[in-house]
């Protein structure tokens, strides 16, 4: 990309002022139709002051296909391109892949697992990656593949998420900006404020390893209620948990720049 | 806590403990899924903190809180999920 296209296209897309992405985020907005528009006012407004919406999972309540139908509506029709991955509640009806076709069908929703999406914003490549994640634990106090099947299974789901994530990533090496988004914490500094013995169902260090070895610029996560915002990476990258009660506004809102000049 | 002291709750009926327990499992299974409730006790009350989607979930956990804590001291913070636009973004480095 020349830097003379790159500098039309700035002028030519929506609300970006010099090389910055407005990424607004929100997790667990636990939606269900006795819900329905309580964000809707809020996303109507995002067109003014972000490009972009990510959905850190825990969309629904209970993950079944009528809940499914609120958050579509919830997101339908928005000025900014929507990008989620399902939360542990959106697979509790057991129909994860249904919850996501109605996202995509009725919401224009781009639903990740193990995938990614690029959306140019003011000349730049703005890359997402996603998958829900799942839970494991934290280097030096997780669980293993050893031992009972049932233990092996949980781990071994744990690695192969991280994994998906991991070639996500790889996808957007060419980007401008790259953003891991998850349901589940790729570290503990996020949940703090959480009781310690419940950590290793809320994350998983598998998944920081697969966001620092992908270089991402900013991690983005849910699930964890009661944790604090802000924290890093071992690999230095920023991960923020947007959880809906943690964020107490119907979004988050983060400006990123580029390091330097890159393209898809 | 020892063999002398039962702890909240404990006269007469389940000891406070499978109580707050018994309350989680029937929240996370009930309307609103909810997982997230944070009881803790302190001396001989019970504390119960949580941030609810709607008005109708916070009456409904609040009126689960009060039936299965029935005859404890109980403190709940039981706040509204503010759905407002932040008026301002972080700037990430
Ligand atoms: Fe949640
Ligand atoms: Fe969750």
């Amino acid at each position: 990309m020349t830097g003379g296209a790159a500098a039309d296209r700035a002028v030519a897309d929506r609300g970006v002022s010099g090389r910055t992405a407005r990424i607004a985020a929100i997790g667990d907005i636990h939606l269900a139709p006795d819900a329905a528009g309580r964000y809707r006012p809020a996303f109507q407004r995002l067109g003014g002051v972000a490009d972009l919406l990510l959905l850190a999972g825990d969309l629904t309540r209970h993950g079944t296909v009528a809940e499914a139908r609120t958050v579509a509506a919830e997101v339908a029709g928005l000025d900014v391109p929507v990008i989620a991955v399902l939360g542990n509640h959106d697979h509790h009806d057991g129909c994860p892949d249904q919850v996501a076709d109605v996202l995509r069908e009725e919401g224009a929703v781009t639903v990740l697992e193990g995938s990614s999406a690029v959306v140019p914003v003011g000349g730049m490549q703005v890359g997402v990656a996603g998958t829900k994640g799942f839970g494991g634990g934290f280097a030096g106090r997780c669980g293993s593949e050893f031992g009972e099947d049932e233990m092996k299974a949980f781990v071994r789901y744990s690695r192969s998420l991280a994994d998906g994530l991991r070639t996500a990533l790889a996808e957007l090496a060419g980007c401008d900006l790259r953003i891991a988004l998850t349901h589940f914490s790729p570290v503990p500094d996020t949940l703090a404020g959480e009781p310690l013995e419940i950590y290793p169902f809320l994350g998983s260090y598998l998944l920081a390893e697969a966001v620092d070895e992908g270089r991402a610029d900013l991690a983005v996560h849910g699930h964890a209620h009661a944790g604090t915002e802000h924290g890093l990476t071992a690999g230095g990258v920023p991960v923020r948990n947007v959880a809906q009660p943690v964020v107490r506004h119907a979004f988050a809102l983060y400006e990123l720049h580029p390091a330097e000049a890159a393209g898809c | 806590m020892n063999t002398a002291d039962p702890g909240p709750g404990a006269a007469g009926s389940r000891p406070a403990e499978y109580r707050a327990a018994r309350l989680q499992e029937r929240l996370a299974a009930g309307p609103y899924a909810e997982l997230a409730l944070r009881i803790e006790f302190r001396g001989d009350a019970v504390l119960v903190r949580a941030v609810a989607g709607s008005p109708a979930c916070r009456s409904y956990l609040l009126d689960a809180v009060a039936e299965e804590f029935t005859g404890l001291r109980v403190h709940t913070d039981i706040a509204l999920a503010d759905t407002g636009v932040p008026d301002h973004p972080e700037a990430v480095q």
